[in-house]
């Protein structure tokens, strides 16, 4: 594919979508996994939240099916930053329909397949592995410490604070910026990961410390306890390719037998 | 509310959790924390909710659900323990005053969280034939059957969701009631003494994780001596 073929329409190139479509693209991206499978993970959802822009691109529902085949191909990324490759496509196709340069079905599917790549190396680490774990540090620290169940809107209002509003900026940038908005991604996102990592760091200490000096107080006995299991969690989570299930398992039912065989344990 | 809607409520969370899990909306309705939440006040018992739901909430934050890898099934998980710790509360208030049902609720909640494993792979499987058909379809021009299929894969999920809840729930009320008859005390005994250490484990595999780096590290037991040289000064 050559440079040519990827360049940016000019700033005054009449954009044929309109906000109504843009929309319907929008809540479409939230089933992107409702039909996710091996073969092509997510290509199926991702072709229906394309749906609406090829269907304002073609004639009729018979050539806007037939223009979704190759988008209906494998695809994955993470949900959230999904929008952005469904703006970036878009912006493709438009382009295709105005006769200007455009990448073919070939060079979509091979642009697809690294905007997949590259916006989940962007996405996980944002969404799964600090936007999530420190809300719901957030939430657990605040039942330990002060039996709040408000941390059941801190996850939800939280998360989706960052993710819904992401949804609609990527896809709403990525249409508009097309891959030039791609390429600024990474710079742009990842101090804000790497910062809240740090923050998700910095509550995970509190959860800990709730653990070793508990609100309501604890025998040396619970405290040791407690210690020991955040030792067995930092050394051997991971190890004997044992996941967080059968650890969970192993560790309740050693816990029943300890009681079991020591029946004055806990009185 | 009667305990025949109870259940039913219960089952339908069970189904909506599966699905907001992945296949529509992911806002969060899945997670642990506020999947047990709910259970727990569908059933008039919230605190079992959250305490269950806060541990379960440790343990899944190893889970990351990227690639093609089957997460372990901890919103249905969630639900199912919730449920029957809240069933067996009601069955044995001795118990369940030191928290047995507690500890039952955790158990079931990672032997369904497990188990659901191999039912999330047979789902995607079966996604596979609705993809094929939706290609079929598109070929042939009619763009309806993407919306169709969507509609189907969710409904597919939604259904999945329900049937495990009711399968699992059955199965672990009906253990947990024979289990209680004879050591719902052992329970009891298991809780009071063994909290801490599931607790400090899901904690301590959450530090594993987000500690990953010298910096994230260094932050970490700063921050850690820091909370705890405060909380045994309030303490004291």
């Amino acid at each position: 594919m050559s440079e040519a073929t990827i360049a940016q329409p000019g700033p005054d190139a009449p954009r044929r979508l309109g906000a109504g479509t843009l929309f319907g693209m929008f809540a479409r991206v939230f089933a992107l996994q409702a039909v996710w499978n091996y073969e092509r993970m997510q290509g199926i959802g991702f072709a229906h939240a394309l749906s609406p822009a090829v269907r304002a691109l073609e004639p009729d529902d018979a050539a806007a099916a037939r223009a979704l085949v190759p988008q209906a191909g494998y695809f994955n990324t993470h949900p959230v930053m999904a929008a952005v490759a469904v703006g970036v496509v878009a912006d493709q196709l438009e382009r295709r329909s105005r006769g200007e340069a455009a990448l073919d079905d070939a060079g979509l599917t091979r642009v697809k397949q690294a905007l997949g790549s590259s916006l989940a190396a962007i996405g996980d680490p944002l969404f799964w592995n600090a936007v999530r774990p420190l809300l719901a540090l957030v939430a657990v620290y605040g039942w330990r410490d002060d039996r709040s169940w408000l941390g059941v809107l801190t996850i939800v209002a939280g998360y989706n604070t960052f993710a819904v509003g992401y949804r609609a900026r990527g896809l709403v940038e990525g249409y508009r910026r097309g891959l030039s908005y791609v390429a600024q991604l990474a710079q742009r996102l990842g101090p804000m990961t790497a910062g809240l990592r740090m923050l998700a760091a910095v509550v995970a200490a509190l959860v800990v410390a709730t653990i070793l000096v508990p609100p309501g107080g604890a025998t040396p006995g619970q405290v040791l306890l407690g210690a020991l299991g955040i030792a067995l969690g930092v050394l051997f989570f991971g190890a004997a390719r044992l996941g967080p299930g059968e650890w969970g398992i192993a560790l309740v039912l050693s816990v029943l037998a300890w009681a079991t065989t020591f029946p004055g344990l806990g009185r | 509310m009667s305990p025949l809607a109870t259940v039913v409520a219960t089952l339908v969370w069970g189904g909506i959790v599966a699905v907001d899990a992945a296949p529509l909306f992911q806002f969060m309705l899945s997670q642990p924390f506020v999947a047990g939440a709910v259970t727990g006040a569908l059933w008039g018992r919230v605190e079992i909710g959250l305490e269950l739901g806060a541990i379960l909430q440790l343990f899944s934050l190893g889970v990351l659900p990227v690639g093609g890898r089957a997460p372990e099934d901890f919103p249905v998980g969630t639900v199912v323990g919730t449920a029957a710790a809240c069933a067996l509360t009601r069955l044995d208030p001795v118990a369940s005053a030191q928290g047995g049902p507690l500890v039952y609720g955790l158990l079931a909640a990672f032997v369904t969280a497990l188990c659901g494993r191999p039912l999330l792979v047979l789902l995607r499987h079966r996604n596979e034939e609705l993809a094929r058909w939706v290609e079929t379809e598109l070929v042939a021009g009619r763009l309806a059957s993407l919306g169709r299929a969507q509609l189907a894969g969710v409904a597919q999920s939604f259904a999945f969701g329900v049937l495990w809840t009711a399968v699992a729930l059955s199965l672990a009320a009906l253990a947990g009631r024979l289990l209680f008859a004879h050591s719902g005390i052992a329970f009891g005994r298991a809780w009071h003494a063994g909290s801490p250490l599931l607790w400090g484990f899901g904690a301590g595999l959450v530090v594993k994780g987000l500690t990953r780096g010298r910096r994230p590290q260094v932050v970490f037991w700063c921050a850690l001596v820091a909370f705890l040289a405060l909380r045994l000064w309030m303490a004291a």
